[in-house]
């Protein structure tokens, strides 16, 4: 089975789970896990879906299987560097980014579960398909 | 299967995780540095008149940031499995070096894009 992009499950589940948290969770809670690291679980499992998406608008991604090993480990890298490291370092945007090591933490355990969902999603699939 | 079939299949595979796993915890604990270096977040490092930040070894070397490097080197041994679960349909390629070193420098073009836009959208919270 192709991969589905912006009709991914876990990309729908995670932009639904930052609206619900941006709307819901953070006036319950007002300080702690949902405040400080939900976002940046969420992050790479909602943003890769998006660039994977534009890549294959552009014809620069020649196939519609999940996300590659690569199309992971690379985002997870740049984005822990320039989010983490960069910004925080330079305040090239004003300041407004703080290095949490943390987050880098919460980064890779996205990643992890998104690759386990999309091999087991996708995987499954495939084999109702045969 | 032979050894060399073994190694072949799985060593570069472990190599790559295991070159993921170092980054991952070498970007986490230099992040780890540059806060711990902000007096607000452990002001009991810091001489308030003199705000001077630990070097890089002194900051590894302190017995006071072992929970912090086990935190960072825990980022490293989560990004060890995801690299080999997201590498397990790894095929042997037919496509030339170049081919390959292509659509990775891709990735990380649309991967610093997309950061661009994140940034301006703030969606991963700076706090």
């Amino acid at each position: 089975m192709p991969f589905r992009y912006l009709r991914d499950p876990l990309f729908i589940f995670c932009m639904a789970l930052y609206f619900v948290n941006r709307l819901i969770f953070k006036k319950i809670w007002p300080s702690g896990f949902v405040h400080e690291h939900l976002n940046d679980l969420i992050c790479i499992p909602f943003w890769v879906p998006i660039m994977l998406f534009a890549q294959r608008l552009v014809r620069l991604r020649a196939h519609d299987d999940p996300p590659l090993a690569s199309e992971l480990i690379i985002p997870l890298v740049i984005w822990s560097f320039i989010f983490e490291i960069l910004l925080p370092a330079t305040q090239w945007l004003g300041g407004s980014f703080v290095a949490d090591y943390w987050d880098v933490f919460y980064y890779a355990l996205g990643t992890l579960v998104g690759a386990l969902w999309w091999r087991w999603w996708y995987g499954r699939r495939a084999t109702d398909a045969r | 299967m032979s050894i060399k079939d073994v190694m072949s299949r799985w060593g570069l595979r472990v190599l790559m995780c295991l070159s993921t796993s170092v980054t991952v915890s070498f970007i986490a604990l230099v992040c780890a540095w540059q806060q711990y270096g902000r007096w607000e977040l452990f002001p009991w490092n810091w001489n308030k008149d003199e705000k001077v930040l630990p070097t890089f070894w002194e900051f590894i070397s302190s017995e006071d940031t072992a929970g912090i490097q086990t935190t960072c080197l825990l980022a490293g041994v989560v990004a060890f499995p995801l690299c080999l679960i997201a590498s397990s349909a790894w095929r042997k390629s037919r496509a030339p070096f170049a081919g390959v070193l292509l659509a990775h420098v891709i990735t990380a073009v649309f991967a610093i894009a997309a950061a661009v836009w994140m940034a301006a959208l703030h969606l991963p919270s700076g706090h």
